[in-house]
């Protein structure tokens, strides 16, 4: 077939480019070119290194990758097309979910055409998969109401895959009711009568004993039937016109049957993006307990809104999930009348009823939401009365969360990481098969943290009693199971590690943050090579890590890779260099060389300020740590300019509760407390003071140092006795959650050190 | 690193002692693999997922059997590169015979040259990367069966090195050239 084929510089060749590929990418032609004489024999290297660099599909083997049932690819023949079972012959694919795939078909007795609703291949079904396909069937069979769409039957089949789960519904014609809105613009009594009806689906299924749990426009359909819009019409004659159509509500995979023993965990199964904005302040942060019907009331307070305005009532946007979740509990609705003024007062209590954050004081079931809005509807005046002070005073009171909120954000705030990834993907323009692969990835990483860490902490965090330290186990376990359960995935596998290592590192546990850090590296390293993006993500995420295990030199090694990387492949203006700069600085800030540090910050706050981009948050931590410079430098005006400068543009930005802005402006108020100017210092801090406790909570670093710059502030002002009750205060919430025993220690000693000072005058 | 073979062993309802148990555990995996391959299949194209998963078992198992001594503790992942070579015999087979009948006219029932590139977006001939895959088993036979092994049988990186017993960074670095070596002889 082929002759003998021999090459004599084939070993030289492999070994220069092997060693070629190991440097990073800077480094490389240098490398080539000093250790190359032969021009021929080095354009053949740097070709084979260019080809490696620019195409990561070529030779993808197309067994390799995720599993079937998760293939994007639309070109796939589908395996259920064109076979019949049970009666049902598959016509075609309709849709692609969480738990399986849903395809039309065709019933043979009665004709009719359903939506059959097929479980994953065996080889996917997990317990938990069947379980919960198993309780949609059971939630749906208790309900039988015109606004739900029905199930028909159910049952098993084996196209020589295994054993499949399947159940034939009621199939909806039309388009969800989010996208209903935006085409047909109905006016505003129609849009009251959908959302009557779809209180009173809600309510059938209340007294049935299911809450849905996850209610939300996409998974609230339009169905076109002519019957259905004839009984509704009879029952308020003036409402429906020609045009109408009836709501269906689908998608019961996450409801809850209250009267039911076995509690079924939350599994939101990839879904928390899209459902978050709809969820109750009690979903937001776990407390599964009280998860009622008034939960439902909430949602659809939520949906109401938004189809009466077109806004969010919780204005949740342009936040990350952890800042969403940590403000579940301190932020009130939106009025109605704020965004537009021509709406009733009534209607504008209603829906703060239905939206308010504390479930005591949202309407008790969906009927009493359907009735306040038939009231209105018939120039009534509805039943609600306004939140009262109490109400408000009481909501302060009960902000303090402690850990267990902390954590969970901390968790959920991963998932919402990557969902970046995809969308940073799709932002990027790039090639399809890269894209593909940020997407596949993003989605195997949100499956597995909101399916299995974020399930384990929930059900854990059901007990009172939940520490860190049990979470740390779980997410130990958690850490040893993704070798198993992606071992087919090693580059996804990378991903999950590196987020973990993000949560040890948020954790402020270093040690377990290097080790899954290390491990990102290393297989990002083998599989993608050590100039990827994903590589130089876990390089830079380490060496951030080992500046705050005081590795300083190990730390400047690694930093300085990552920026030099994506100073390399991405250029200077790219995000992720500018904060791999922003890092290195750090490092050298840390390792007295000030001036080198000080022109790398100088570069990018002047070059940012030229495209007028000011806001971003790599900009403003960089003018913050410039300012620190100044201050060392003993620039106290250029430092209190820097300050002023990243505060108000927090302010404007993020607003005055956003995290980001209240740590620009303890770092003004700290400033500002240098340059001698006090009372402005302590007006600013004692104005933040009560969102940072609610945010991070009253034993944070954050905190504690904000008390503590009180506390000095005071003391400056010659109020010793302000100043003790501040420290005394950071002291007692120290002492209470022994969490920092150092930060305790420190300020103990400033305690002892101002009672001392106290006595001398 | 971590130990890929332990996954696999944590299964329970898949024995190692025997073989034949091995196998049938692993088919429905062997046939997920195939699948992919005939994804593209048009209505005229006769050979089915399952046939396709029949001729390669087939050839395992009589290559197996052929050597007793390999078939026992039989890893995934060595069953994986059993079935990478059986897997391109077959396609590559088929993508010649496919080529033969365009040549000499005839019916085309199937061609899974065809179908198999349109894979990649990128249009891989079967029958030139063979031609280039016999040069690189004579030039370096470890990237020969690291291109077999991750091409034809989907395995990683990582399970590549565990069955040729070396360790992944050299499995990477032999990985990394023998793929910009075929792109640059396969790409002109």
């Amino acid at each position: 077939m082929t002759s003998e084929y021999s090459d004599p510089q084939w070993q030289l060749k492999k070994e220069l480019f092997q060693a070629a590929l190991e440097l990073p990418l800077a480094q490389q032609q240098e490398f080539l070119n000093t250790q190359i004489q032969s021009e021929t024999l080095r354009e053949e290297v740097c070709r084979l290194l260019k080809l490696h660099g620019t195409d990561d599909s070529f030779l993808s083997s197309p067994f390799e990758g995720r599993s079937e049932s998760s293939q994007s690819g639309a070109r796939m023949t589908d395996p259920y097309v064109g076979q019949a079972m049970n009666g049902f012959t598959i016509q075609r694919l309709l849709g692609l979910g969480g738990m399986g795939a849903v395809y039309l078909a065709q019933q043979v007795n009665p004709d009719r055409a359903v939506a059959l609703k097929i479980l994953d291949q065996p080889q996917h079904q997990t317990e938990k998969r069947i379980r919960r396909f198993m309780h949609e069937i059971n939630v749906l069979a208790r309900l039988d109401h015109p606004g739900i769409a029905k199930i028909y039957s159910a049952g098993t089949f084996d196209f020589g895959r295994g054993l499949q789960r399947w159940f034939a519904m009621e199939l909806v014609n039309g388009e969800t009711l989010g996208k209903f809105i935006e085409s047909c613009g109905p006016d505003l009594q129609h849009k009251i009568d959908l959302l009557i009806q779809i209180c009173e689906a809600v309510d059938h299924a209340h007294v049935r004993g299911v809450v849905h749990r996850d209610l939300k426009p996409s998974n609230i359909l339009m169905s076109l039937s002519q019957t259905s819009v004839g009984k509704k019409a009879a029952e308020g004659a003036r409402r429906i016109e020609s045009q109408s159509a009836s709501i269906k509500i689908v998608d019961f995979g996450i409801a809850r049957i209250t009267d039911d023993t076995e509690e079924l965990p939350l599994t939101l199964d990839g879904e928390i993006l899209g459902t978050l904005h709809y969820m109750s302040p009690e979903q937001l942060t776990g407390k599964q307990e009280q998860v009622d019907g008034r939960s439902d009331v909430f949602a659809i307070g939520m949906i109401g809104f938004e189809m009466l305005t077109g806004n969010l009532a919780y204005d949740r946007r342009g936040l990350s999930m952890s800042e969403i979740i940590a403000r579940a509990n301190v932020d009130s609705p939106t009025r109605l009348r704020k965004i537009q003024p021509s709406f009733s007062r009534d209607l504008e209590s209603i829906f703060a009823t239905a939206l308010a954050p504390d479930r005591q004081l949202r309407y008790l079931s969906p009927r009493d939401l359907a009735n306040d809005l038939r009231r209105y509807l018939n120039g009534e005046r509805p039943l609600v009365r306004k939140p009262s002070v109490i109400y408000r005073a009481r909501r302060f009171v009960s902000l303090h969360r402690g850990l267990v909120f902390g954590t969970l954000a901390t968790i959920v705030g991963l998932t919402v990481g990557m969902i970046f990834y995809a969308n940073a993907a799709q932002r990027a323009n790039r090639n399809a098969t890269e894209l593909k692969y940020e997407v596949d990835k993003a989605q195997t990483i949100n499956d597995f943290i909101t399916n299995d860490l974020v399930t384990r902490f929930l059900l854990a965090s059901a007990g009172p009693n939940d520490q860190r330290d049990d979470l740390g186990r779980r997410v130990e376990e958690a850490s040893e199971k993704i070798a198993i359960m992606f071992h087919n995935q090693p580059t996804y596998q990378a991903a999950i590690h590196n987020e973990l290592g993000t949560l040890f590192y948020n954790l402020r546990n270093f040690e377990k943050a290097e080790g899954e850090y290390l491990k990102a590296k290393s297989i990002w390293e083998l599989q993608l090579g050590p100039n990827h993006n994903d590589t130089l993500k876990a390089v830079n995420n380490l060496g951030q890590t080992y500046l705050a295990l005081g590795k300083h030199d190990q730390a400047e090694k690694l930093v300085e890779q990552a920026y030099l990387g994506r100073l390399a492949s991405l250029g200077q203006d790219n995000p992720l260099t500018i904060s791999s700069k922003i890092n290195l600085a750090h490092v050298y800030m840390q390792t007295n060389r000030v001036s080198q540090a000080k022109q790398m910050l100088t570069e990018i706050v002047e070059r940012k300020a030229d495209w007028g981009q000011d806001s971003d948050k790599a900009i403003l931590t960089a003018m913050a740590n410039l300012g620190a410079i100044h201050i060392q430098d003993g620039q106290l005006e250029e430092a209190l300019q820097l300050h002023q400068r990243g505060f108000e543009i927090g302010r404007e930005h993020y607003g005055e509760v956003h995290p980001t802005s209240i740590s620009l402006t303890m770092r003004f108020a700290q400033t500002l407390h240098r340059a001698g100017r006090n009372e402005e210092a302590q007006t600013l801090i004692e104005q933040s003071l009560p969102q940072l406790k609610a945010s991070s909570g009253s034993d944070s670093l954050e905190t504690v140092n904000a008390l503590r710059l009180l506390s000095r502030i005071n003391r400056d002002l010659e109020k010793p006795d302000r100043a003790l009750q501040h420290l005394r205060e950071a002291e007692k919430s120290l002492l209470e959650s022994k969490r920092d025993e150092k930060l305790l220690k420190k300020v103990q000693s400033e305690l002892t050190a101002l009672e001392q000072g106290k006595k001398q005058n | 690193m971590d130990n890929h073979s332990d996954a696999f062993s944590e299964q329970p309802d898949i024995e190692l002692q025997n073989s034949d148990e091995l196998f049938l555990a692993l088919y429905d995996e062997l046939h997920r693999l195939a699948a992919r391959f005939i994804q593209n299949e048009r209505p005229n194209h006769t050979l089915q997922t399952t046939a396709l998963v029949h001729e390669a078992w087939l050839k395992l198992k009589s290559s197996v059997s052929a050597q007793p001594d390999s078939t026992t503790g039989l890893s995934r992942e060595h069953f994986m590169a059993k079935a990478a070579v059986v897997m391109r015999r077959i396609l590559i087979n088929h993508a010649k015979s496919a080529k033969r009948i365009k040549r000499g006219g005839g019916a085309s029932q199937f061609s899974i040259g065809e179908v198999a590139v349109e894979f990649n977006d990128r249009a891989i001939d079967l029958v030139a990367l063979d031609d280039e895959l016999h040069k690189l088993e004579q030039l370096d036979p470890r990237q020969f069966r690291i291109v077999e092994m991750r091409f034809f049988g989907g395995l990683t990186v990582e399970e590549c090195a565990g069955v040729l017993g070396i360790s992944v960074r050299s499995a990477y670095l032999d990985w990394a050239h023998a793929r910009a070596w075929l792109r640059a002889r396969l790409e002109g």
